[in-house]
């Protein structure tokens, strides 16, 4: 008669659905528990988190996850506790919450492993109990209480003898009325906005599935309220020994419409009728918590319905079609331009501009704010702030700007890396910061901006700062580069050094030590991204690391350049300005070609050699040069000619291709010819030594 | 391994179709089932540090190839390109590789006069690549293994050429 016992029934069609909407409440209520932990006052807050906790509550008992739902049981009496103002929201309390929260995750994931089971939650729930117990407990919080799992078997009892009296033949044949005692009518009675209802449920006489129907209906149910008792009994509704209605008894917030509407909204449910068997009591403020319920549930239905699930490689095929699409303008207008008929013009303009606006959608489908990261942090920092004991405001911005999918995906865990590190070696404990002069509360800021093309992830902190002298110090000491290296080294150096591999991941403690931790995965993938890193540090006031990075994969603005008659495309991304070269402005310093240009001495690189096809640029000819931005230096790039800017779709090369580096990828012209794009931080990667810096 | 396809064909219908074409003074055959297409000469993008054997990157119908210079990578002395050079697009362990080539044609072969020993070529040709030999009424031809063109030793090449 209790929802426990619809395990038996065949769950696996749900548990995707499940494990998807579970996640999405344990994300919220990481989110809510967050800004609880700020603002412990907050009442409305707490009985927002009371209800996600309570919808989860109810989805894993009609899904028959006992301890799943034994645990977020626990929690919800905790939040009760919250709610009634008899506790307060302490860090102790959060703590607690919070690994809550953790538990029921890993509960989840294992259900979508099917491998259930293998979390052990009894400490966490006998925690949870001493925590509530002290507190001497009023009669209907008492009750409330009574619902933990031992409670609960209590519940079923009481349920299941309220109902013994009735089951008899009439009730077996689902006939009958269904009844409550008087003990659960005051049990749910002393609950305040709680109503219970009666509800007779009409399946349609076409339904061949009558179980499936009923776990919908059970499942439903579970998320409005909780199901006290059903006729007939659960175990023959299972097992299809009914007509084709059946009643329900409910303990609920929401109203009797709301009800009947959900059910009707159930495809084979022919008609639902909803009795009030007790009236809800309203007190003090309580009163309010419900009618924001039921206002709140159908919003959350309708928005769900307005969003579709797709599968990410979907978007990549659609993308490569409009790609394809693109192209095909290209070169159809190109055939149009040397045939004199206006018509045919006007009707490719029309074509071109609804390429151009479907290209534009489709790249919006791909987009995807970075708040869905981001959102990940907070509880992160928290939780190392914590056990670090620090103290720590994480300030998070931008978080509506909005990024590809599959860049966000990628660079998740370089901003693992920069956060994790920005905590662990930025921020020092509320003591060492006293001794610093500076405010024992440290601050790292996580933000997101548009700059041009170009999206900025900034991860900054008002810690230590990096000591250059340390870095290159202990690089020596790894033997990543020489003593005589070191006096070339400069202040922009220590991004490069920082992120070569091997760098500080040895255990010696020293100042530096675990700073450049994860640096190069950071930059490599960044790199591979079409994006950048920037690091600045300033020793004793805090370090900020930048990623620059491309909006969107598929398509960019690159400047076409013609070398040794084949065509190039350089992504704008990178290009900061051209610029044309006399033979007697190059100088040569430490055998690298540099041009000086206004107050900047750049490093000459002339892509025919680069690219191996010979010396073409040679002679007295003067040259034109992309100026490009890789990281803080620049590099000039020889070429033939310029051709211009234009929107390049990025094909890949095959996995043949791909190792070679230099390129990121290929792309076809409108005259169908294949042109490479050139990836200017891995092709000049080769000359690092002699860096133009910025003076 | 990838003879299984020749076995298997061969099993049922004793009969298999091959596609025959000629580089420089040798003729060869592939599978026609690990043919994709056979395209004119296209206008080809030279890939640098690409391996020598690449002659570069094509546009196949919007799908970006690499082109492979089979005498080349063969090692054996490459033909002049004429008007009837084509590019015969193969798929090679997965990975989609055109291949240049002179004359192709699509032939009967029937699995008697298919040999898997190469011992019997005498060839210039590197006997990894060679998966057996075809004897046709007036000419022989050695049947190319496809998916050995691009192998792993050709990848490793690959990171070799972008280290050094």
């Amino acid at each position: 008669m209790i929802l426990g016992q619809v395990r038996d029934m065949d769950v696996s069609q749900y548990k995707e659905l499940f494990v998807t909407e579970s996640q999405e409440y344990l994300a919220t209520l990481n989110e809510q528990l967050l800004e609880l932990e700020n603002d412990p006052d907050n009442l409305e807050l707490v009985t927002e988190i009371f209800r996600a906790a309570h919808t989860l509550k109810g989805m894993s008992a009609t899904m028959g996850y006992d301890q799943l739902t034994g645990l977020a049981h626990e929690m919800e009496n905790v939040l009760d506790q919250l709610r009634s103002g008899e506790r307060k929201a302490t860090p102790e309390i959060m703590d607690m919450l919070f690994s809550c929260l953790d538990t029921l995750g890993a509960m989840v994931e294992d259900i979508a492993r099917d491998e259930p089971g293998s979390i052990d939650a009894s400490q966490l729930v006998s925690a949870l109990r001493t925590l509530r117990k002290p507190v001497p407990a009023v009669a209907p919080e008492a009750d409330t209480a009574a619902h933990t799992p031992g409670g609960k078997r209590g519940t079923e009892e009481a349920s299941e003898a309220s109902l013994t009296a009735k089951e008899g033949t009439a009730a077996q044949r689902g006939e009958g009325e269904l009844e409550l005692d008087d003990e659960l009518k005051r049990k749910y009675g002393a609950i305040p906005g709680v109503r219970i209802l009666s509800l007779r449920v009409e399946l349609d006489d076409a339904c061949v599935l009558k179980s499936v129907r009923v776990f919908m209906i059970f499942k439903k149910l579970a998320q409005l309220g909780e199901v006290i008792a059903s006729r007939p009994p659960m175990k023959d509704l299972e097992e299809e020994k009914f007509g084709y209605s059946f009643e329900v008894m409910i303990a609920t917030r929401e109203l009797p419409a709301n009800i009947r509407k959900t059910l009707l909204s159930i495809s084979e449910v022919k008609e639902a009728n909803v009795e009030i068997v007790q009236e809800a009591t309203a007190k003090e403020k309580e009163a309010k918590a419900p009618e924001k319920a039921t206002e709140k549930a159908p919003i959350s239905v309708a928005k769900k319905m307005q969003s579709v699930r797709v599968n990410i490689s979907r978007l990549d095929k659609l993308m490569n079609r409009v790609g394809e699409l693109v192209i095909n303008r290209t070169r159809v207008s190109e055939i149009a331009s040397g045939l004199e008929t206006p018509e045919l013009r006007a009707a490719l303009d029309q074509t071109a501009r609804l390429i151009e606006e479907l290209q534009d959608e489709v790249m919006k489908t791909r987009m995807v704010p970075v708040e869905q990261i981001f959102n990940r942090f907070p509880r992160m920092v928290r939780d190392l702030a914590r056990e670090q004991g620090k103290e720590i405001d994480f300030v998070v911005e931008g978080k509506e700007i909005e990024l590809d999918r599959t860049i966000l995906d990628e660079i998740s865990d370089s901003l693992m890396h920069m956060l994790r590190n920005a905590v662990d070696h930025g921020i020092k404990t509320p003591e060492e910061r006293k001794k610093r002069g500076k405010p024992p509360r440290g601050t790292v800021r996580l933000a997101a901006y548009r700059d041009r093309n170009y999206v900025a992830i900034e991860v900054e902190d008002d810690g230590e700062g990096i000591n250059c002298d340390d870095v290159f110090t202990q690089a020596v000491k790894e033997g990543l580069i020489s003593e005589q290296e070191v006096g070339q080294l400069s202040k922009s150096d220590l991004l490069r050094i920082i992120s070569m591999p091997g760098f500080s991941t040895s255990a010696e403690v020293s100042g530096v030590s675990g700073r450049g931790v994860g640096m190069d995965v950071v930059r490599n993938k960044t790199e591979k991204l079409g994006g950048y890193v920037i690091l600045e540090s300033e020793p004793l006031k805090g370090t900020k690391i930048t990623l620059r990075l491309p909006l969107a994969l598929a398509i960019v603005q690159a400047l076409m350049v013609e070398v040794a008659g084949e065509v190039y495309a350089v992504p704008m991304g990178t290009v900061r300005e051209t610029s044309v070269v006399v033979p007697e402005d190059i100088r040569t310093v430490q055998n690298q070609e540099v041009i000086f240009l206004r107050e900047e001495t750049i490093p000459l690189l002339r892509l025919d050699q680069l690219l191996g096809c010979g010396h073409v640029l040679n002679g007295t000819q003067s040259f034109p040069v992309v100026i490009n931005e890789v990281g803080p230096k620049l590099v000039a790039l020889g070429v033939h000619s310029l051709i211009g800017q234009q929107e390049i779709v990025i094909g890949t090369l095959d996995e043949f291709l791909k190792g070679i580096e230099g390129f990121a990828g290929a792309t076809i012209l409108g005259t169908g010819r294949v042109a490479l794009i050139l990836d200017v931080p891995s092709l000049v990667s080769g000359m690092k030594k002699v860096g133009g810096r910025r003076r | 391994m990838e003879r299984e396809g020749i076995e298997r064909k061969g099993f049922f219908d004793r009969e298999m179709q091959m596609v025959a074409f000629r580089v420089g003074k040798e003729d060869f055959a592939v599978d026609v089932m690990k043919v994709e297409s056979v395209i004119p000469m296209a206008d080809i993008t030279r890939m640098p540090r690409a391996p020598e054997f690449v002659e570069g990157i094509i546009n196949l119908r919007g799908q970006i190839i690499p082109l492979v210079d089979l005498a080349k990578r063969l090692g054996i002395e490459p033909g002049p390109r004429t008007e009837s050079t084509r590019i015969v697009v193969v798929e090679s362990g997965g990975v989609k590789v055109g291949l240049i080539v002179e004359s192709p044609e699509v032939v009967k072969v029937s699995m008697e006069d298919l040999e898997a020993s190469p011992g019997l070529v005498a060839s210039d040709v590197e006997s990894a690549f060679i998966k057996g030999i075809v004897k046709l009424s007036e000419r022989l031809l050695i049947a190319l293994d496809v998916d050995r063109i691009l192998t792993d030793e050709e990848k490793d090449g690959i990171d070799r050429i972008e280290k050094g």
